[in-house]
């Protein structure tokens, strides 16, 4: 009862996610001993537990660098480099990348109201990654704008140099102007996902 | 034109936070929009205007000039979010849409159990809000991509696709009753089952577009719910993540695998076993309502 009570009391203060004793020992002489504790913490609640850091959490490098400018990064294991914005839409253009038999090498969410520098550095660590033999950008512009990704996608291919090919996705929110900016610099846009996805799918098998 | 749920011509609305950069943004497209927004709180702005629209300092102010405000959306910044939500379901408000990302878990399960013994319907939080096209939009969701109403209500746990698939929808000169984003956290105020609930019983929704993503098991307790005979409009359901690694979160605080719980098969397999027919891709959705409205 005391160490319900106690695990309760870790779980509110602390905004935990879990809070977990396994094992938990009884030993001869009537003492109860926690062998092991695993305690996740909200990343939200961190504002008001100013003793915990998200330092310490076990995001990796180049995830807790992808935070600082507002993206979702996760390191998958494959090779096609996948931007695009939204959480589902994200997944969705993975979830696409394996329907075309490729393994998708990361989820990178520029998110909804993407900024043209959040684009831009998305893009630069996927051209930098080593595993990465093509890139994938799913952009659907509700809230984002098109013509800010492209200039976002200008930019970095202006910092980075790449031999690795880009399909683009546009559509949506002030598409034409994205459109015409990415076609300055040659690059080609596509209507759908699936259009861009057969494109690069063409591209690696060479 | 038919009922839609949740909005309509009839809302009027309030906006908490209506000061702040996203608050003020979105009230402006509201009232593009054509929704009846009628006043905005945010403490210490009392007697400002934004975008014409009259600021309050607190919500019971708000309600004293203007007592037909019957919805509310929040743009508060999270750490004060809660607040605001208390202060909103105290003043009466029924149905509250909250947008604002980051709310702290504890904080949500307080407030969304606080607002069920209240009789409060919560949308979100971390959600794009409710429209229901050409009538009312009480969210963020783009103005351009909802222009025709009709007979598919959308219930969406994510924005970005849900805006696609009723693009494309309209595309196909197919309208929408009402389309919800129901909201990414792992806590929410409204889950996918009880909007189908709300679609079965509107007269104007004749087919139900359920987009759902990996993590926790929303969809597999609609199924369920499904297979039980009670839901006799035709579903069809989009599900994101299939490729997501388990143990990793998807951008979503709630899409994630962690326990063996809410993996991608088992709430397509759920699906199945009700005849829910499951879309391997979001223009796909559009292929597989056409089939049941031809």
């Amino acid at each position: 009862m005391t160490v319900a009570k106690a695990m309760y009391r870790v779980f509110t203060e602390y905004d935990a996610e879990l809070v977990e004793i396994n094992p938990l020992a009884l030993t001869t002489d009537g003492q109860l001993i926690a062998l092991d504790v695993k305690v996740m913490i909200d990343d939200n609640s961190l504002f008001r537990h100013p003793d915990i850091s998200v330092e310490d959490s076990d995001y990796t490098m180049e995830e807790l660098e992808a935070r600082k400018y507002g993206l979702h990064y996760v390191e998958l294991t494959g090779y096609v480099g996948i931007m695009a914005n939204g959480a589902g839409l994200t997944m969705a253009t993975m979830d696409l990348v394996k329907e075309y038999g490729h393994e998708p090498a990361d989820f990178l969410d520029v998110g909804g109201g993407a900024s043209k520098d959040s684009v831009k550095e998305g893009l630069k660590m996927l051209l930098t990654d080593d595993r990465i033999k093509a890139v994938l950008i799913n952009i659907f512009g509700g809230i984002t704008r098109c013509d800010e990704v492209a200039r976002g996608v200008v930019e970095a291919l202006n910092e980075v140099k790449t031999n690795k090919p880009i399909f683009i996705r546009l559509k949506g929110t002030n598409e034409e102007e994205g459109r015409k900016i990415l076609a300055e610099v040659g690059l080609k846009t596509y209507e759908t996902a699936e259009e861009a996805m057969e494109a690069l799918s063409k591209a690696i098998k060479r | 034109m038919g009922m839609a749920i949740l909005v309509n011509e009839n809302t009027k609305v309030l906006v908490q936070g209506i000061t702040g950069r996203e608050g003020s943004r979105h009230t402006e497209y509201m009232l593009q929009y054509g929704t009846k927004v009628v006043a905005g709180v945010t403490p210490g702005r009392g007697g400002q205007t934004v975008h014409g629209v009259p600021v309050f300092d607190t919500v019971e102010e708000a309600l004293r000039k203007f007592p037909d405000i019957n919805t509310s959306i929040i743009f508060v910044p999270a750490q004060f979010a809660a607040d605001s939500v208390y202060e909103a379901i105290d003043a009466g408000i029924k149905l509250i849409v909250i947008i604002t990302e980051h709310i702290p878990i504890h904080d949500a399960l307080r407030f969304v159990n606080y607002a069920k013994r209240k009789g409060v319907t919560i949308i979100g939080p971390n959600c794009p809000g409710v429209v229901s096209p050409l009538r009312s939009k009480v969210g963020i969701l783009p103005n351009h991509i909802y222009t025709k109403s009709g007979p598919v209500g959308i219930v969406s746990r994510s924005g970005t696709l849900t805006y696609e698939i009723s693009y494309h929808l309209t595309q196909a000169g197919i309208g929408q009753s009402t389309v919800v984003g129901i909201g990414g956290d792992p806590i929410i105020g409204t889950d996918t089952l009880e909007v189908v609930k709300m679609f079965e019983e509107d007269p104007e929704t004749k087919y139900i577009v359920v987009i759902g993503e990996i993590g926790g098991t929303m969809e597999e307790r609609l199924a369920k719910y499904i297979g039980s005979g009670k839901v006799t409009k035709p579903v069809v359901a989009y599900i994101s993540g299939r490729t997501a690694p388990p143990g990793k979160r998807m951008g979503h605080a709630g899409a994630i695998v962690s326990m063996g719980m809410g993996s991608y098969e088992s709430k397509v397999k759920a699906f199945q076993e009700v005849n829910v027919p499951v879309a391997r891709t979001p223009t796909e959705v559009v292929k597989l309502i056409k089939q049941y409205i031809r």
